[in-house]
């Protein structure tokens, strides 16, 4: 099941509907051949999440997420004892008459254990293979990434009561960042970085076929070389090509063949999150935009 | 460097053209360490070597670590691969145009400058300095603050560690997200209260309770390098490298016309070669001020990136703004959005008989949580205690 080439990265992928260029491809394709995890940075919107997402499902992996938070800690990121089952567990025994000496002494077995997303990676027992997501480990807290850089190079888990786990096979991880704060180096020399970047026209064109198979060529153009322009604007913040599919998918939705001022103007909030950016968006001569944009069809 | 002539090179084995390759990305200052060149020669056994967007893409994906060593990444592998066998001089002096179109088309001004800055692999030297003069705008002040870097001697620094210490300490006393153990505090905490009620099969439990923990304190510093303030350079070097040791979470930022985030540059190294990037990055080194459009574009550009919860906000100026009063007053409002406490140190206050009077300081009174004295290191002093006391 593993990608036996870089080519086929592309096309397994592909058919989950991610479509990636041959940088990210061979980044990829290394990553889970050298077993080592893969860091992606970029802008929010720009497919981070959606690629672990799409490789668990290309490779058969079971997704396993860790939605980052400052204040993440070892019970809700690792493991917790299921103190409930426990006490239960306790009072069965008493019931049951077991000798005075021995109550209480399988309570810390792994069937007490709750596993949380990081233990549950580990614990995945071979030929299922997990695909880890950590995602935004830049809204973590300096604690978390320390206890993060430990487990990503032995993968192993230490839990006091029972000994140390060790994963049979290491979990393919990926972790994500919107780079709100700079992540300490020795994490990253862990993995493989890459940056990914707004996707040019032809790759944005293509990811909109992709994610709505349905889409008229031309609204799918239209629409992609309107985000393109919208990114050279001077906005607070860039519509990644999250936001074109969810544009793309609302235009059909509102029965749009093609688009128009009037069409734009009304649906902005689709794709520009800040009252500011929208303003600014709705002040330009919207006419003029997309016949400018329409001519340097043309002249292409 | 005394690498073999180029017939030497065809004899060289794939390795020894990697270990060359990081070599020359070390000269241009990204930090490649053994490791990571050992990866590097793991993945190029997996892919078409042949191929030159592959063996890119997995020299990338090992060697590069952030964003904004990209350009300088794409420049040396251009520099090293394409132009094969490897030439024997230093990749940037070679062709500066192509560089910098390079930089150009993968970032703005700030990467060229550090391109041309990191590409000569005598940065770091003293005779590197009229180069890299020409490089920013030649100016009085950059005279003047390469003197200063020589001034900064370790009493200085030693001084700047223990007062920025308390001064980090006056800032940091809020509650954290992170909790501790207290005995009759705080929060009741379940897992170890059940714990320990556990040792008696759950028959007495004696309740353990936690709080929060002081949380580490998250200081953005925004520092005036307008002419005005260059006489502070040396002030402001100490502080910024002994805050930097105090607070690996330290944002910061320089500004006179325009704001350049420095973040990256601090974190490089010693603060000699800080300041030499400072100024190669940072547009308008000792020119003139116009803190309402540099904070304003901080803002709209870098606020939301730098600043997150409880982000103490410092701003270092004399106040001294020659740009609209409208633009500053704006500028305060959207920064006071961003920052839990916004402060302002300014050098003059430090004088006897100095008043608040320039327009800029006024227009920024309203806005401040504290506005404080700081022209030297001694004066961080009172700042700490005034803070403590606060």
């Amino acid at each position: 099941m593993a990608f036996d080439s870089i080519d086929n990265v592309i096309e397994r992928c592909a058919r989950h509907g991610y479509v990636m260029d041959r940088t990210l491809a061979t980044t990829v394709y290394l990553a889970t051949r050298l077993d080592k995890p893969l860091f992606l940075e970029g802008e929010p919107g720009v497919g981070k999440t959606e690629l672990a997402k799409v490789m668990a499902l290309a490779l058969d992996a079971e997704l396993i997420r860790l939605q980052c938070y400052e204040g993440l800690d070892v019970a809700s990121a690792v493991y917790e004892w299921n103190y409930a089952r426990q006490m239960l567990e306790i009072r069965l025994q008493e019931a049951r008459g077991v000798e005075r000496a021995r109550i209480g002494e399988n309570i810390h077995s792994g069937e007490f254990l709750l596993e949380r997303p990081l233990l549950r990676a580990l614990r995945l027992a071979p030929p299922a293979r997990a695909l880890l997501l950590i995602d935004e480990v830049d809204r973590s807290d300096e604690e978390f990434e320390a206890y993060l850089l430990e487990l990503l190079s032995d993968f192993q888990i230490s839990i006091p009561e029972i000994g140390t786990l060790r994963a049979e096979r290491p979990p393919l991880v990926v972790l994500t960042s919107n780079r709100t704060r700079a992540l300490h180096d020795a994490l990253k020399r862990r993995c493989l970085y890459h940056w990914i970047d707004y996707p040019d026209l032809e790759r944005e064109q293509a990811i909109v076929r992709a994610r709505i198979p349905g889409i008229d060529r031309r609204l799918s153009a239209q629409v992609c070389r309107f985000m393109q322009w919208l990114r050279e604007q001077d906005l607070q913040k860039n519509p990644g090509a999250a936001e074109t599919v969810d544009w793309a998918r609302a235009l059909l939705a509102l029965g749009s063949e093609e688009l128009d001022p009037r069409t734009v103007a009304d649906t902005l909030g689709w794709i520009l999150k800040y009252k500011a950016d929208i303003d600014t968006i709705r002040g330009r001569d919207l006419g003029a935009v997309l016949a400018g944009l329409a001519a340097d069809t043309l002249d292409g | 460097m005394a690498e073999p002539p180029a017939a030497g090179a065809r004899t060289r084995t794939l390795p020894d053209h990697v270990v060359a390759f990081a070599r020359r990305l070390r000269e241009a200052g990204l930090p490649v360490s053994p490791a990571e060149v050992i990866d590097l020669c793991r993945a190029l056994e997996l892919i078409d070597i042949a191929r030159h967007d592959e063996v890119r893409a997995a020299a990338r994906a090992t060697l590069v670590r952030a964003r904004d060593q990209l350009p300088v990444f794409e420049a040396v592998f251009d520099a090293y691969w394409l132009h094969h066998p490897p030439s024997l001089q230093p990749p940037a002096p070679a062709d500066p145009g192509q560089h910098a179109a390079a930089a150009a088309a993968a970032g703005g001004d700030r990467e060229r400058e550090l391109l041309l800055d990191d590409g000569s692999p005598e940065a770091d030297d003293e005779s590197a300095h009229p180069r890299d003069a020409e490089l920013v705008t030649a100016s009085a002040i950059d005279v003047l603050a390469h003197r200063d870097i020589g001034s900064l001697d370790e009493h200085e620094l030693q001084l700047a560690r223990s007062r920025v210490r308390e001064l980090v300490r006056g800032l940091a006393n809020r509650p954290g997200h992170r909790h501790r153990r207290h005995a009759r505090r705080g929060d009741v905490d379940l897992r170890h209260s059940l714990r320990r009620a556990q040792r008696h099969g759950f028959e007495t439990i004696e309740i353990v309770r936690r709080e929060r923990r002081i949380t580490r304190l998250r200081l953005l510093l925004l520092c005036d390098i307008s002419g005005s303030m260059a006489r502070y350079s040396t002030f402001f070097l100490a502080f910024v490298h002994a805050l930097r040791e105090e607070l690996p979470a330290l944002e910061a930022a320089v500004f006179a016309t325009r704001l350049t985030p420095v973040t990256e540059l601090l974190h490089r190294g010693d603060p000699l070669r800080s300041l030499v990037g400072l100024q190669n990055a940072a547009r308008g080194w000792g020119g003139g001020t116009d803190i309402g459009r540099a904070l304003g574009e901080f803002n709209e550009r870098f606020a939301q990136r730098m600043v997150r919860t409880r982000t103490v906000v410092v701003i270092l100026s004399d106040g001294w703004d020659r740009g609209d009063p409208a633009a500053m007053r704006n500028a305060m409002a959207g920064l006071r959005r961003w920052a839990d406490t916004l402060v302002w140190l300014n050098p003059l206050l430090g004088h006897d008989g100095y008043q608040p009077l320039c327009r800029g300081m006024r227009t920024a009174l309203p806005y401040l949580d504290h506005f404080l004295p700081a022209h030297d290191l001694a004066s961080l002093a009172a700042v700490a205690a005034r803070l403590r006391g606060l």
